[in-house]
């Protein structure tokens, strides 16, 4: 008997994806993409954060720092040529080269240095860490396994960027997924066949597997939202915005689409000040690198009131940036402190901020007005939000505060030159696993935010931070990982180096016919695995 | 004319907006209430020669739903405590007749506080183009051949391109971060940069008409210059006209500023614009949800409206098209 | 109209496409920041960002610049958007048909909606009358953007929105927004000229003759239309034009008013003097429209042209 085909499956996506390659660019969008024409060698579980074989179908560990690995037999690229270890070597040399400038080389260096493979043989690789990596072969999550046949020539010649640019000619991009290119209509849509030669084919359903996939560019939420209501899409590109969750629980009542609560988001925003010595704002007014000033707007600010206005009631309150989400990770007995006005009032007293002139407006010992100018990404509504409420708790507290927003690259700019008093921004989380976001924890990483780059650890408190994620980075044992990681949040609910406020709880909408749905709490919540879509 | 008279009494009004819409409504612009998000306006009562409205309490915060608290009572006063509403110091709840914003802020307020910004940022940018409109046209009227041709070219070439496509561009040249204050003063001068085409074309036929006129070869035979003669004899003739050209002006540079602020270019939060104000009903849920988000909008009909009726029906339907875009 | 004249018109033109289009690359190059900035923020290395800059063409100076463009416009190459990674002319060709596509039907009906309005204000019985004034009054006095809201409103409550059909009555209601204002402002037009055609001695003679008021009215009225009103035509696109950017915002058509917004806030210059290019070529390209087709439906301008 035939199986039955079913009907193509329809994601929109906010932007463009800028090339099929995702070692050249690594936006959210060019995910997506990867996630549906390429395989890696090891694919991390979502839900479970767990390693999975998957083009490596197992592995010897030989020491902490060297691994064998065998790759699956009779694998195929989607143009039918096979896929060996020559197409591994390859791919690691593409990522490493000076001149790709390869968006996901940083994320393949432990402790700044590249990792070592060697072709064993055509079916086995081996490869060495420059140090012991606690999250070990995941780091291999990240990376797609490219066709050496189709791509050497351009690597060589110095072409790698544009070979796969978005307008190139869709039987050209090969890869390992469950799909291939059919379409590609810049600045509409991309369609996706099932690709012939999957190399996990035998292990889907045999029937409802969707036979095409098209991904369709909606720059707008809200039109987003209301294609996913009329059934014009299955799935769309993040969860449900606070307001939309009531009327698409309705929804899910009359059986016409259907929520996933994936629990609480991983990216909380954070207001941070400046902490650089020597910060030009700091020199008159160095109240505002005073640990004091943190834990006053942190007592200062409703949380809770955040929670109710922002995500209307669908969030939690938190004080460092490891949310629940995070599982396993996540230390439970680190919890926000409450809201107590009178306490904040007391610690703004204690570092000097006293209303001397009774205008309701805080002044420093020199009589100068405690006034704080706070960036912040405009067109973001919950940041921006967040950023009024702050601003109007912090009046009633006697801080003047200035929301400043800006357009996202200025606002980047600003913070990377140190010119500001202080932001309210929130980074993308890649991964719940810390090690992988060493580039924030340690002060040597560029998005330490409060004070990046540092040469040596500027305090005492961030040379232990320094320390204990070093376990976290390094130890390969699990439970010391996790215990110095809940050391971590500790110190950093204590020093408050960002005020980390609330989260929204995520709940990730598809229509009510897609079927193989595994959804999870990190982007893409649905595409990070598409291999068993399909509909009923 | 009725209309006419209608439209004049509610652009007073609305002028009286801009000076004291601060002071309209019981609350202050910019507070933000605890648990008042999305609440809808609040239906006012009677009793007994006094009124007054029930509290709302949240029924469902993710939905949005409120109810009557009909257990209590918030007494309104009107015209007292140098407000148009008040509510006694010690009111158990504010009171929202227009409802309140995604951050539980007095619809009311803002609207009343917006005008000042919205609509006097209009009415500075029309004065002063139709200030650079008359001077100009009086120039090419006046002054020659060459600073004929040229006034004519560039009011041509300018007032074929989309004003806001102008006003955008030139805005978005200027730093994207400015005071209110700034806000203020950038737009004025981009609209009088801008604004002045048709007042210019208006006043040279005119002033080219009058000049033909007798009074004005007396006037020459007294031996006024010619600067006299245009700007003592001839210009009061255009007062009628320029009066027409800036009623049609405010309200296409209303349009402009909404635009602006709307696209985010315009004054920044928490200051109260109309623009800004209905950035939030931009989402269709929200409209469909929260209809009186969409009250700044009906301020700029309302205003346009009462200004184009001001403007009069005998206005030629052309000027319409003069109007900033 | 001779080919001398129409020669005259399209170089004036183009023309004029080169100087705004070149003032607004020159006014978007001036403007504080430049796209660099978010790679400076990424810790790119000051050689890598100078070579970035050499590459953009954002060492050069304004001169420079210019004539780059002015070449680049001359063989309708529009440079590359730093933005979006594509060649401007690909990106025109994706948004503006949107956008022509939104005002060009918006204008059309606005026409003859306007037309038949005027016509019926003219026309119809006294009470008809005072109802269709009283209504186009009120819609030419109210913005676009405020019917938009008003429709969708509407649309919402009436649920027109959620059942799918959200592709198609999203650009019904803003092409509604958009002729609604100009439809009732050239009702008005149509029907003065018309009352003033209709008073004229010779019409007067002619219904004397028997030729049926209705029979006139029409013939008149098209006679009408087909110049004063066909005459403000630019103006009315215009007016059109500059209202469509807010609608495409507000309704999420992705045509040339987003794609300009994008560009001015990502300081791509290139970009933005590509969007400005075509907007000012569509507006020449509709004047010239325009004069044509007033030269074709009355000779007496164009025997009036000629004796200039």
């Amino acid at each position: 008997m035939q199986p039955r085909e079913a009907a193509p499956i329809v994601a929109t996506l906010r932007t463009e994806p800028e090339s099929f390659n995702r070692l050249v660019s690594a936006t959210a969008a060019v995910d997506v993409i990867t996630n549906l024409i390429h395989a890696p060698l090891i694919k991390v579980d979502r839900q479970t954060g767990l390693v999975m074989p998957w083009l490596a179908e197992r592995w010897d560990a030989l020491s902490n720092t060297s691994f064998r690995l065998h790759l699956a037999r009779d694998v195929r690229f989607s143009d039918g040529a096979p896929f060996t270890a020559a197409d591994v070597a390859f791919t690691f040399r593409a990522v490493y080269d000076a001149r790709v400038n390869s968006a996901a080389a940083s994320g393949l260096r432990v402790n700044g240095q590249p990792l070592a493979i060697t072709e064993e043989d055509a079916h086995t690789v081996r490869i060495d860490f420059p140090a012991p990596y606690g999250p070990g072969l995941a780091i291999l999550d990240f990376l797609p396994m490219l066709p050496r046949h189709r791509l050497e020539d351009a690597l060589a010649s110095g072409r790698f960027a544009e070979a796969w640019a978005a307008s190139a000619p869709p039987d050209t991009i090969v890869g390992l997924g469950p799909f291939i290119v059919r379409e590609a209509r810049a600045g509409e849509s991309i369609t996706f066949a099932r690709n012939p030669h999957y190399f996990r084919r035998d292990q889907l359903p045999r029937e409802g597997l969707a036979e095409a996939i098209i991904v369709r560019v909606v720059p707008d939420q809200s039109a987003e939202m209301v294609q996913l209501e009329s059934g014009a899409a299955d799935l769309v590109t993040s969860g449900l915005r606070a307001e939309d969750i009531a009327a698409f629980r309705a929804l899910e009542q009359q059986g016409r689409v259907r929520l996933h609560d994936v629990g609480a988001a991983l990216d909380a925003n954070a207001l941070w000040f400046n902490l650089k010595p020597g910060a030009p704002a700091s020199i008159d007014r160095p109240w505002l690198q005073r640990t004091e000033l943190r834990q006053a707007i942190s007592r200062a600010v409703s949380r809770q009131r955040i929670v109710d206005t922002v995500f209307l009631g669908a969030g939690e309150p938190v004080i460092t940036p490891v949310t629940t989400g995070h599982g396993i990770w996540h230390a439970t007995d680190v919890v926000p402190p409450p809201h107590d006005v009178d306490e904040a009032a007391r610690l703004l007293a204690s570092i000097g901020l006293e209303d001397r002139n009774g205008d309701g407006v805080r002044e420093d010992a020199n009589g100068r007005e405690a006034r704080i100018a706070l960036l912040t990404q405009r067109g973001h509504t919950t940041r921006e939000r967040t950023a009024s409420i702050v601003q109007e708790d912090l009046r009633r507290a006697g801080l003047a505060v200035d929301v400043v927003p800006l357009e996202t690259g200025a606002l980047i700019a600003r913070i990377g030159s140190g010119d500001y008093d202080a932001v309210l921004f929130g980074l993308q989380a890649s991964s719940a696993d810390p090690a992988v976001n060493l580039d924030f924890w340690l002060p040597s990483g560029p998005f330490h935010l409060w004070n990046p780059a540092q040469p040596a650890p500027a305090t005492d408190w961030e040379a232990r931070l320094a320390a204990l994620m070093d376990t976290v980075a390094h130890s390969p044992d699990q439970q010391e990982r996790r215990r110095a990681f809940h050391d971590v949040q500790r110190l950093f609910a204590a020093e408050l180096p960002a005020i980390y406020f609330a989260v929204p709880k995520v709940v990730v909408p598809t229509s009510a016919r897609l079927t193989g749905v595994k959804p999870v709490v990190l982007m893409p919540h649905v595409l990070w695995m598409p291999e068993a879509l399909g509909t009923k | 004319m009725i209309a006419r008279r209608i439209g004049v009494a509610l652009s007073a009004i609305l002028l009286l907006l801009v000076a004291t819409g601060d002071r309209l409504a019981p609350n202050a612009a910019s507070e933000q209430f605890h648990d008042s998000a999305w609440a809808p306006p609040m239906p006012l009562h009677a009793s007994g020669g006094g009124l007054f409205a029930h509290p709302l309490a949240l029924t469902d915060r993710l939905s949005r739903t409120f109810g009557e608290d009909t257990s209590r009572r918030i007494d309104v006063d009107l015209f007292s405590d140098g407000r148009l509403v008040s509510t006694p110091e010690d009111a158990s709840a504010p009171l929202f007749l227009l409802g309140a914003d995604a951050l539980g802020r007095d619809i009311l307020a803002r609207v009343a506080g917006a005008a000042r910004w919205s609509l006097g940022v209009a009415i500075a940018g029309s004065l002063l183009a139709i200030a650079v409109g008359a001077l100009l046209g009086a120039l090419a009227a006046g002054g020659g051949r060459a600073a004929d041709r040229l006034v004519v070219a560039t009011s041509t070439g300018l007032a074929t391109l989309p004003v806001v496509y102008i006003v955008l561009a030139l805005r978005a040249a200027m730093p994207l971060v400015m005071t209110p204050g700034q806000v203020f003063l950038a737009l004025v001068l981009l609209f009088g940069l801008v604004g002045w085409p048709m007042t210019a074309w208006g006043v040279r036929g005119i002033l080219q008409r009058e000049r033909a006129l007798d009074y004005a070869d007396a006037a020459r035979a007294a031996g006024a210059s010619r600067l006299r003669l245009m700007f003592v004899h001839l210009l009061p003739a255009t007062s009628g006209f320029l009066v027409t050209q800036f009623l049609i002006l405010v309200p296409g540079f209303l349009i402009s500023e909404v635009t602006l602020s709307f696209l985010g270019l315009g004054f920044p939060e928490p200051t109260p614009s109309w623009g800004t104000m209905l950035q939030d009903a931009s989402n269709v849920r929200v409209i469909a949800d929260a209809p009186w988000m969409l009250a700044p909008a009906a301020a700029i009909a309302l205003t346009s409206i009462a200004l184009h009726l001001a403007a009069g029906a005998r206005q030629d339907p052309l000027t319409v098209f003069s109007r900033a875009r | 109209m001779t080919a001398l004249l129409v020669f005259r018109r399209v170089a004036a033109a183009l023309l004029f496409v080169a100087l705004v289009s070149t003032s607004a690359l020159i006014l978007a190059r001036r403007a504080p920041g430049d796209y660099t900035d978010t790679l400076r923020a990424a810790r790119v290395p000051a050689d890598a960002i100078e070579r970035e800059r050499r590459r953009l063409y954002l060492d050069r100076s304004l001169p420079d610049l210019s004539r780059i463009w002015l070449t680049g416009l001359v063989q309708l190459d529009l440079g590359t958007s730093y933005r979006f990674a594509r060649p401007v002319t690909s990106l025109l060709a994706e948004r503006a048909p949107r956008t022509v596509g939104l005002v060009a039907s918006a204008i059309a009906l606005a026409f003859v909606i306007g037309i038949l309005w005027g016509t019926w204000l003219v026309q119809g019985r006294p009470l008809v009358r005072m109802l269709l004034s009283g209504a186009a009054t009120l819609v030419l006095s109210v913005p676009s953007i405020v019917i938009l809201f008003a429709l969708m409103l509407l649309a919402v409550r009436s649920g027109w929105l959620a059942q799918g059909a959200h592709g198609v009555v999203t650009p019904l209601l803003g092409v509604t927004a958009l002729l609604l204002p100009a439809a009732g402002a050239l009702a008005r037009l149509h029907a003065e000229a018309l009352a003033e055609a209709v008073g004229a001695p010779w019409a007067t003679a002619s219904s004397a003759r028997g030729v049926a008021r209705r029979v006139l009215v029409w013939k008149l009225g098209m006679r009408v239309a087909a110049t004063r009103v066909t005459s403000v035509m630019p103006l009315v696109a215009a007016n059109i034009f500059g209202a469509s950017l807010l609608v495409e915002v507000v309704t999420g058509w992705a045509g040339l008013g987003r794609l300009m917004l994008d560009a001015l806030v990502a300081r791509d210059i290139f970009l933005v003097a590509g969007c400005t290019a075509a907007i000012a070529g569509a507006v020449a390209a509709l004047g010239l429209v325009s004069d044509v087709l007033v030269n074709l439906l009355d000779p007496r301008i164009a025997a009036h042209e000629a004796a200039k």
